[in-house]
């Protein structure tokens, strides 16, 4: 890296350090709704400061910086303790793709509220049949004169029930072979008549993961994004987002949940340090986040290269998984027979975070295509095995 | 590979060549049979090897440690026998004689097993004590030695010949190193051999264990890449039912799983490398090469077993040479702490003062 660029990002990053010392960082509440509320109120802290969408245009809101500049403030937020914006469908998976693939007409509507934190986004991918297997998906698209009609039903729609827009993959050509060839990349208004949202309580005990059922739902013509049928690239390019900028963001948020663990353990517990089941949980969890920081540098150099989706993405969604279970499970560990109180406090850890954390950790290995999809792709792409 | 910055090509290229001409296929098993060729070492020397480290002010070429990590990853890829690695650190941080092959006596390669690998104490310029294993302590023409005197550490530098220094070959399972067990009972040291003592000691052992242990994680880390690379080959021709290996899922799923560790690992590999080289972020590189070293040690086991497994009942054999690899990768594991021993310092530190790297 060259010399002027280094001290850029040195600047950026005293910069950030001066203003985070100075801001108030929010605690966050482990209730949902009430998370939610603080993590909106302090996105928008964010955003009025100009911390939010370094890597973006200026049309869309952001600094026109790169994406190295957005990680180094991450590393920062997470060096000071301080919690990720909400957003993070929106701002991690959704935004990118639209930012590339939109139009300049739907880069400046949609996006700076999406990085003001004003608009959620949910993204409509997974449906009951078509997980993994998401060139399957039967929600239908048919055109009407300026909009499409859609009608389907869509699942494990991350804040749906909180959402303003949803990235909406349907059917709009249903003879297609190959199948991935009729798809479409709707945004739909979340208010638009016809769309029912229905929580579903996952065992973390957050009711994130919605059910969202289209009847007879009109979405205009000009939020189609791309070319009708051309869905497929931009959904792997969501996709492949999703495993670099999300992963960046969930290295944030881990690191932070170690970070207040340590906190609650030095207060309360300083044996803590001599106790060797207590040091090897915590010296495990610091490793395996590392390891992620480590695969984030490369996949960040790739996203500013724009290299676009890589089978090394795959890489990059295993190291994620790996270092959400495992830091997930090596400090839930740490509660003993206390994770069944979940009001506990054991040695200063925080059991319902904890608790929460590592049922958490256990989506990592089946969201955005399950691990076993990943590895395929690994061994058939990236290693060049033969086909099943 | 390891991205290498347009230096570290400079210095690669020429020794990749000169493995490629020199270590032909038997020559290396002939090697790895029976250890290592001191004859291989002169001519790596005469490449300037030892030179590329050592400081210019002491006639070396002076080239930061974090510049020649990319070296010792071609070293593991090729499984390289000999003292390569001391030859690259040593001679950086200590006033060694130009051209002479050093060992490091030190009994910091394990902590969890400290009370039982020995050490050797000096008081009133007399130091006698044992250590269970040196690498390279018979071959070498002089000895480093790390000993507790009177006032902390102090690091000697002996003549490896040197009649009061008793040691014992041990016959090792790592096919590419030589070990001793060194045993003095007594013996005066002069002041010239004596190279640091007190806080200055404490700083340059601190600085010389964080070498060994990220460059014994690159070594790791060239390993896994040859292995990953060997098994891709190996099933995607090996036959069973009809068709190659490589094409049944759980085959795939192991191997894709090696690719994971073999790639993270040389990414920790070279951001700890990064971090150490760069002036943008000041950070603890002790620390840091503990979590490199308690990474490789784990995930390089899990390639190296992997391994093993895809390639069948052939790579269980001697006559194949999977065995090397294994045997390296669990020899480096255990020096300088392996997961287990690393977790819990890593940890312990972490709880105690707040460094976040």
């Amino acid at each position: 890296m060259p010399v002027e660029q280094i001290t850029e990002f040195a600047e950026l990053r005293r910069e950030a350090r001066r203003w985070l010392a100075e801001t108030e960082i929010p605690t966050v509440p482990l209730e949902l709704e009430e998370r939610f509320n603080v993590l909106r109120r302090w996105q928008r802290t964010l955003f009025d400061a100009g911390w939010m969408g370094l890597g973006w245009s200026r049309e869309a809101g952001g600094r026109g910086l790169t994406a190295r500049h957005q990680q180094v403030f991450s590393e920062e937020l997470a060096r000071a303790h301080a919690p990720a914006p909400i957003g993070l469908i929106g701002l991690d998976v959704v935004g990118p793709s639209i930012h590339r693939y939109g139009s300049p007409e739907q880069r400046t509507r949609l996006l700076p509220p999406l990085l003001a934190g004003e608009d959620i986004w949910c993204q409509g991918f997974s449906e009951p049949s078509a997980g993994s297997d998401l060139a399957s998906l039967r929600t239908r698209a048919l055109r009407d004169g300026d909009k499409y009609v859609v009608n389907g039903q869509k699942v494990w729609t991350s804040w749906g029930n909180q959402a303003s827009w949803c990235a909406l993959l349907c059917r709009t050509d249903p003879d297609a072979e190959p199948k991935h060839a009729g798809i479409s990349y709707l945004i739909a208004d979340m208010s638009s008549p016809g769309i029912t949202v229905r929580p579903l309580v996952q065992m973390t005990g957050d009711a994130e993961f919605c059910e969202v059922f289209f009847d007879n739902v009109e979405v205009p013509v000009g939020n189609l994004v791309g070319k009708e049928n051309d869905g497929w690239r931009i959904a792997l390019d969501t996709l492949s987002q999703e495993r670099g900028n999300y992963a960046m963001r969930r290295q944030v948020e881990i690191g932070w949940g170690v970070e207040k663990t340590i906190d609650g353990l030095r207060g309360t517990s300083p044996e803590s340090a001599t106790n060797s089941r207590i040091s090897t949980a915590i010296g495990e969890s610091h490793v395996a986040l590392r390891v992620l920081d480590a695969q984030i540098r490369r996949t960040v150099q790739r996203l500013i290269d724009e290299e676009g989706p890589h089978p090394l993405d795959s890489i990059d969604k295993l190291v994620l998984n790996d270092a959400e279970q495992v830091v997930g499970r090596a400090l839930a560990d740490l509660l003993g027979p206390f994770r069944l109180d979940a009001e506990s406090q054991p040695l200063g850890l925080n059991a319902a975070q904890l608790i929460h954390d590592h049922y958490f950790s256990r989506a990592a290995s089946i969201y955005g295509g399950t691990s076993q999809i990943q590895r395929n792709i690994v061994a058939e792409r990236l290693l060049g095995l033969p086909r099943s | 590979m390891m991205s290498l910055t347009a230096a570290d090509v400079d210095l690669v290229t020429p020794i990749r060549e000169f493995f490629d001409r020199r270590v032909t296929s038997d020559y290396h098993h002939a090697l790895l049979s029976g250890g290592w060729d001191p004859e291989l070492m002169a001519e790596l020397d005469d490449l300037g090897w030892s030179e590329l480290t050592r400081p210019e002010n002491r006639g070396g070429l002076g080239i930061d440690l974090t510049a020649v990590a990319g070296l010792i990853v071609l070293v593991g890829d090729r499984l390289i026998p000999g003292p390569l690695v001391e030859q690259l650190i040593l001679p950086a941080y200590l006033d060694i004689p130009d051209g002479s092959l050093v060992a490091f006596a030190d009994p910091a390669v394990t902590l969890d097993w400290a009370s039982s690998i020995g050490s050797v104490h000096m008081e009133s310029g007399q130091i006698q004590g044992t250590i269970e294993l040196v690498r390279f302590g018979a071959e070498a023409d002089s000895l480093v030695l790390a000993v507790d005197g009177p006032d902390g550490p102090a690091l000697l530098l002996l003549p490896g010949s040197d009649p009061a220094l008793a040691l014992t070959p041990i016959t090792s399972s790592d096919p590419t190193s030589q070990y001793v067990r060194l045993e003095i009972a007594s013996r005066t040291v002069t002041d010239a051999e004596i190279l640091a003592t007190g806080t200055e000691a404490a700083t340059l052992l601190r600085q010389i264990r964080a070498w060994f242990r990220l460059l014994t994680a690159c070594e790791i880390s060239g390993i896994a890449r040859r292995m990953l690379e060997k098994t891709v080959e190996y099933v995607a021709q090996r036959q069973q039912f009809g068709k190659p290996v490589g094409s049944f899922q759980a085959v795939k799923h192991i191997a894709a799983s090696m690719a994971q560790a073999a790639i993270s690992m040389e990414a920790l590999c070279e951001a700890t490398v990064s971090d150490i080289s760069s002036a943008e972020v000041d950070f603890d590189i002790e620390m840091a090469t503990w979590t490199a070293k308690a990474y490789a040690a784990g995930a390089g086991r899990q390639v190296v077993e992997d391994a093993l497994q895809l390639h069948g009942g052939i790579g269980f054999t001697t006559e194949y040479d999977l065995h090397w690899y294994y045997r390296r990768v669990l020899a480096l594991r255990t020096w300088y702490g392996d997961e287990h021993e690393l977790h819990a310092l890593i940890g312990s530190r972490r709880l105690t003062d707040g460094v976040d790297r």
